[in-house]
């Protein structure tokens, strides 16, 4: 467990971390998201104790960063932006020296290098020197070094960065199987990853903290982000003509029927119903022959529509060929607390 | 023994690397250089004295290359990070580096052994004072490492640290002698005791002095001191 | 914000405490220090002596060494330093300083030692030139009454002559003759005023003048000039006094006087001016005799003393400091030794070599060093300062110039000795060198005996042997030279010899010791040795091993059969036999055509008085002891080897003066201490001890040794690096 209280962190004069408050459970996979320059990666720092808040409080594990600062940092496994890593080395020998720093003794370093080279499918590289590595391999040898003494906490400052996208699925696989509770984290470990990819931490987070300069603008499951209150549905939807129907003034007339039977009043050709509620705007995004493609905006905080916007279109002399609801667009979220913020 | 870790690992990546055995070879070249000019001339008594001191005004040079690394080019490479944030005290860090790094100086001198191997073929020396000139060396080569890491410390340049560090040395050096001509009575001992050159005479000659080991280490420990602090208070930057 | 002020204050905390501890410990460690020598010699281990020395310093001490430290051989000037930093971490009382004076700073700072020194003395020396100044203007008052008593002698003679024209008996010559005596007697007072006179100007200019090394006024010499004129003006006045009495007032109060001349108003008259002269010329006596015991009191300055050892820029001093044990400079002066100095040129190795032929530099040990330096600190320490006494027949006075042996004189007060004399012909041993034996001080005598010329010297050399006979008699340390003589060869015994019988020494004076030396310019005949090594290892030996004692004329001793009872005689320098080595008997013609040998042919081994006692080794000096560790007696086989002239003679080498024969002055000191028991001090000789050294290699060798450790081995360095990573990597 991570808890951050009403952390800070100056430079000069610049704020680059202001008032976070925020705690980060095991177990689970939590993604800090936020735009480059964000203060990311000053918080991980902070966590991992490699600097200083200049206010507040950070406890990892329980212990306090600051005035325990070497307790604290025997929990946590650390991957760094890039993670560097002295290239004059070789894989194995490199993470035999980061299993002595970690403490762990002669005896059993062998055993705990060769589980983390294999966990992160380094076996074939283990004689390699690191500098020669590729970006991914170099990445994962720093996963290794990370994971290599079994800490609570793992903290990653943009894993996936450089990979390819086998290595990005694999590497997610890796993240979530390491969250997962497991042999002395019975819990499962804190995993706290950062990254300014939003598929990134949709497809790997729990849970996702969203950080823009300096400050958690919303955090909780990407679920209850996407879900949250101010958040739209969007629904494409795409008809054609039955094929004896006809329709006077076809123009206007399809649209009309589409309207009508989605929005209710105004929109009317054969019928005065009420449409479907909880949809808000229809937008004709493309028109044909006999097709047309729109774009229906639902009510905030509404409900699937999908099922009944089919059955209001049933029976009004169109097929509907194409119904979606646009997912959600984690990334609307993010770009709503970011301009929210400015 | 975490502090065994970090010299262990910085002493290998001087082998690791070309730098280090280029630099062997060219302390190497140097000090074959003076021995062959200084001691071995017939006639000559069979002491490597001579040697000794030309060796310690190498130092200033030798000491600052072998140092600038240390800790600069973690800051340069960013490996410094996972470093202080594994469970090792600055204190660990330091003497660790600090270690290896007199292990390397230590490699460096050892092929010099042969030079006594062969006065001790042609003459048979008194191997006392070559004793206690290694072990002068040794302490004046730590002292000077630990100024070089302080400097490494405050810097990602490794040129720049390598700089500084011989400028600082060479001028406390003819500072502290220069201070001590002029300044008044108490002030002027005190400035001769900060001068490491009155002290190895005593190495030289065959003498080991406590007081003068005990100001070698001292000065270090306070020299590693200050870079430990550095190291932390970077934290706070 | 407060919290990140204050983890810098934090740091600055850190940061003092850090110091703080470091500081101590290196003061700590300063303090408490052990020092372990890894020298399988021992090299840097104080010999006990020098201990000792240290031990006893009764106040601190600098040890200063000046010199051109570029021109002194590296290896000395690395074991003077060596030696210098054992001392000066021997004691906390000695402070050593090793100056260069060929750099700016070096010579800046010797400079700064020397105006120091003035500076402490400043009072002193003022007072010593207000002294001087005041003894100047009472020479001159002196030299005015001594002209104004030629004047009273005038009257005297009138009066005189007034007193014979009464009497009538005697005739007009006699009167005539009375009157020239004392016309002669007022000429040589004016001669006497006026050269007085003299001495007070020369003093006077002398005060104006500056010591050479030292910014102050030449005081010693000054006071040296005014003293000989006070003593002068003693004699003569005493001569005067003597004459006045002998030649005019006895002949007024004769027998052959009737009682109306003796009543006559010429008579009283003559009477009364015969006794004012008296007690004028009494007063003068007086007068200048005080003066003169004045002066003597004063004491020579601590800068006259460093001057006298600074030479050339050269110098190995110690100057005792003056504030410790709140002494004043002037009483240090006056009670113990504030400066005393080593002779700069041995301590540096700028000597004779060993063959004692060339001069040159020379290997110094380092054994060597540290005793030279121990005897000139030993002068520092408590033991009582021993007193020299020359001993000696001749008419006219050492005191106060010393003039054969001032620089000797100069050397035994650096080593903390003083010097008295004792003139046999002015009779009884000296009141001051009875009250130094009374008090325990250490008194050795020493003789100076000149050749035997006229009979009046023959007389005086009689009463000087009595007085020899006597100190031996009283097993009173004595330092005997030999001169040749002649008497042996006419078949009597010399009296300077005879005496040595009962030691179970004998001294054959009649043979001088000749070396024959075959040169391109023909054969020639050396009256002279260099004994480089003495052969013994008696103490006094050790302190001239190695380096040059020159021989004048020497005269080889035998060891007697049959001493005293309890007597040990001891070689000290023996002369191994050598080609072209005799014992000489007929030597006189060569002697007295010395310095102009184209007048005498050099003499043969031809006579069996030569050939007598063998080709050698010859014994040249030997030591008695007439019981346990008393009654002490050196012998040397010659005569005036520790004059001035000899001792000090130097030569040039390079452009640089050194001492050419060093030995003999260290022959002296080395057996003035010993005689006073002190052999404690006596520094050990110049013999080195072996230095593993590079052998003799060839060329061949040398080159591959060379490439070998200075070119293979970095190659080889290099190549285990390329293999390391091609094997491990």
């Amino acid at each position: 467990m991570i808890e951050l209280h009403d952390v800070s962190k100056r430079y000069g004069r610049v704020e680059a971390v202001s008032g976070v408050e925020l705690t980060i459970n095991p177990g689970l996979v939590t993604g800090l998201l936020g735009p480059n320059g964000a203060g990311k990666t000053t918080l991980m720092r902070m966590i991992t104790g490699y600097l200083s808040p200049t206010a507040g409080r950070i406890s990892v594990c329980g212990h306090d960063t600051v005035t325990a600062s070497g307790a604290a940092r025997r929990c946590i496994g650390y991957l760094p932006d890039a993670a560097p890593a002295y290239g004059e080395m070789r894989v194995d020998g490199y993470l035999r020296f980061r299993a002595g720093l970690c403490g762990v003794a002669r005896g059993q370093q062998n055993a705990v290098v060769e589980k983390a080279l294999s966990q992160c499918w380094l076996s074939e590289v283990r004689k390699r020197r690191v500098g020669e590595l590729s970006r991914g391999y170099r990445q994962r040898v720093g996963l290794a070094a990370a994971v290599l003494h079994g800490p609570a906490v793992l903290v990653l400052d943009e894993p996936t960065t450089g990979l390819d996208p086998g290595q990005i699925r694999e590497m997610r696989g890796l993240i979530r199987e390491l969250a997962r509770p497991g042999e002395g984290v019975p819990a499962g470990r804190v995993v706290l990853l950062s990254s300014h990819i939003m598929a990134e931490v949709e497809a790997t987070c729990d849970r996702v903290v969203i950080v823009h300069r300096g400050r958690v603008k919303a955090a909780g499951t990407p679920a209850e982000l996407v879900g949250g209150a101010g958040s739209v549905g969007r629904y494409v939807l795409e008809v054609v003509l039955e094929r004896n129907g006809t329709i006077s003034e076809q123009e206007d007339g399809l649209v009309g029927v589409v309207r009508g039977r989605l929005l209710g009043a105004g929109g009317a050709v054969g019928g005065a119903a009420g449409g479907v509620a909880g949809v808000r705007r229809v937008t004709v995004i493309g028109a044909g022959d006999r097709r047309l493609k729109v774009e229906v905006e639902s009510e905030a905080g509404a409900d699937d529509l999908r099922e009944a916007m089919a059955r209001a279109l049933h029976g009004a002399g169109v097929v509907v060929t194409e119904l979606v609801r646009e997912r959600a667009s984690l990334e609307q979220v993010f770009l709503n607390a970011i301009s929210e913020a400015a | 023994m975490r502090t065994l870790v970090i010299a262990r690992r910085e002493l290998g990546s001087y082998f690791r690397t070309a730098l280090g055995w280029v630099l062997a070879a060219l302390f190497l070249l140097l000090s074959g250089l003076v021995f062959a000019a200084s001691s071995l001339s017939p006639g000559e008594p069979a002491s490597m004295r001579e040697f000794f001191t030309v060796w310690w005004s190498l130092l200033v040079i030798v000491a600052p290359a072998i140092s600038m690394r240390l800790l600069a080019e973690e800051q340069r490479t960013g490996t410094l990070e996972p470093l202080l944030t594994s469970p090792v005290a600055e204190v660990e860090v330091v003497a660790g580096k600090l270690l290896g790094a007199a292990g390397f100086l230590a490699c460096c001198l050892a092929p010099t052994l042969s030079y006594v191997a062969v006065l001790a073929w042609l003459a048979g020396p008194d191997l006392g004072p070559i004793v206690a000139g290694y072990v002068g060396v040794m302490l004046l080569g730590t002292l000077y490492l630990s100024v070089g890491l302080l400097f490494s410390a405050l810097t990602a340049s490794q040129t720049l640290a390598f700089l500084a560090t011989m400028f600082f040395l060479l001028l406390s050096e003819v500072g502290a002698q220069r201070a001590a001509a002029h300044l008044p009575a108490p002030l002027d001992a005190a400035a001769l005791a900060l001068s490491v050159n009155l002290r190895l005479g005593d190495f030289a000659r065959g003498v080991v002095d406590s007081q003068h080991v005990v100001f070698f280490l001292a000065a270090t420990a306070w020299f590693g001191g200050l870079t430990a602090l550095v190291l932390r208070t970077r934290r706070w930057a | 914000m407060m919290r990140r002020a204050g983890s810098w204050a934090q740091a600055g905390v850190v940061v003092f405490a850090l110091t703080a501890v470091v500081v101590l410990a290196i003061m700590l460690a300063a303090r408490f220090s052990v020092r372990a020598d890894l020298t399988a010699t021992g090299e840097h281990r104080l010999s006990d002596r020098t201990m000792r020395a240290l031990q006893d310093l009764q106040s601190g001490v600098t040890v200063v060494v000046a010199a051109e430290i570029g021109q002194v051989p590296r290896e000395n000037a690395q074991r003077l330093r060596d030696v210098l930093d054992a001392l000066g971490h021997a004691s906390p009382k000695v402070r050593v300083r090793l100056l260069d004076t060929a750099s700016g700073g070096g010579q800046g700072q010797f400079d700064a030692v020397l105006n120091q020194l003035r500076e402490e003395d400043a009072g002193v020396i003022a007072e010593h030139v207000a002294a001087t100044q005041a003894a100047v203007a009472e020479l001159r008052g002196i030299a005015g009454k001594v002209n104004e008593l030629a004047g009273g002698l005038g009257g005297f003679r009138d009066r005189l002559g007034a007193v014979a024209q009464a009497m009538g008996g005697a005739s007009v010559t006699e009167v005539e003759r009375l009157k020239q005596v004392w016309d002669g007697q007022a000429a040589q007072l004016r001669v006497l005023a006026d050269s007085t006179e003299k001495a007070s100007r020369e003093a006077e200019g002398l005060l104006g003048q500056r010591m050479a090394a030292i910014d102050v006024p030449r005081v010693d010499d000054a006071v040296r000039a005014i003293r000989t004129a006070a003593d002068e003006v003693t004699l003569a006045a005493a001569a005067t006094a003597e004459a006045i009495t002998s030649r005019g007032l006895r002949l007024l109060s004769g027998p052959g006087i009737s009682q109306a001349i003796a009543a006559s108003p010429e008579m009283a008259a003559a009477r009364t001016s015969g006794g004012e002269a008296e007690a004028a010329t009494a007063a003068i006596r007086d007068r200048a005799a005080r003066l003169n015991a004045a002066l003597a009191k004063m004491g020579t300055l601590r800068v006259a003393r460093v001057a006298s050892a600074i030479s050339r820029n050269r110098a190995a001093l110690m100057i005792a400091s003056p504030t410790s044990e709140g002494e004043k400079p002037g009483e240090a002066v006056a009670e113990r030794a504030s400066v005393s100095a080593v002779d700069v040129d041995q301590l540096l190795g700028l000597v004779a070599d060993r063959s004692g032929q060339t001069v040159g530099a020379t290997a110094v040990d380092r054994g060597r060093m540290e005793d030279l330096l121990a005897a000139g600190l030993a002068a520092f320490g408590s033991g009582q300062r021993a007193l020299v006494v020359f001993t000696h027949a001749e008419t006219g006075k050492l005191e106060p110039a010393y003039a054969p042996v001032r620089r000797l004189v100069e050397r035994l007060a650096l080593r903390g000795i003083d010097v008295a004399e004792w003139r046999v012909a002015g009779g009884e041993k000296p009141a001051a060198i009875a009250e130094a034996e009374r008090s325990g001080r250490p008194v050795v005598y020493v003789t100076l005996s000149p050749e035997v010329r006229g009979s009046e010297s023959a007389v005086a050399m009689g009463k000087l042997a009595e007085v020899i006979r006597d100190l031996i008699k009283e097993r009173k340390p004595l330092l005997l030279s030999v001169n040749p003589s002649s008497l042996p060869t006419t078949g009597s015994e010399d009296p300077l010899t005879a005496f040595l019988k009962p030691l179970g020494l004998e001294a054959d004076s009649g043979r001088v010791l000749l070396r024959e030396v075959r040169t391109a310019g023909g054969r020639v005949v050396e009256t002279e040795l260099a004994v480089v090594d003495p052969g013994t290892d008696h103490p006094v030996a050790g302190a001239i091993a190695g380096i040059k004692t020159r021989l004048v004329w020497p005269i080889p001793l035998t060891v007697a059969a049959v001493g005293e009872q309890g007597t040990k005689v001891t070689p000290v320098i023996t002369v191994p036999a050598g080609p072209g080595l005799w014992a000489e008997s007929e030597w006189q013609a060569y002697r007295a055509a010395r310095g102009n040998p184209s007048q005498a042919a050099p003499p043969r081994a031809d006579s069996p008085r030569d050939q007598a006692g063998g080709p050698g080794p010859w014994l040249l000096a030997a030591a008695v002891e007439q019981g346990e560790a008393s009654g002490r007696v050196l012998v040397v086989g010659s005569n005036g080897w520790y004059l001035d002239p000899i001792a000090e003679q130097t030569v040039d080498v390079n452009g640089r003066l050194v001492q050419d024969n060093p030995g003999n002055a260290e022959l002296f000191l080395a057996g003035v201490q010993w005689l006073s028991g002190q052999e404690a001090r006596i520094a050990s000789g110049g013999e080195s001890r072996s230095v593993a050294r590079i052998p003799a290699l060839s060329d061949g060798q040398l080159s591959a040794l060379r490439w070998g450790l200075g070119g293979l081995l970095p190659v080889l360095v290099l190549l285990a690096g390329a293999a390391w990573r091609m094997f491990r990597g």
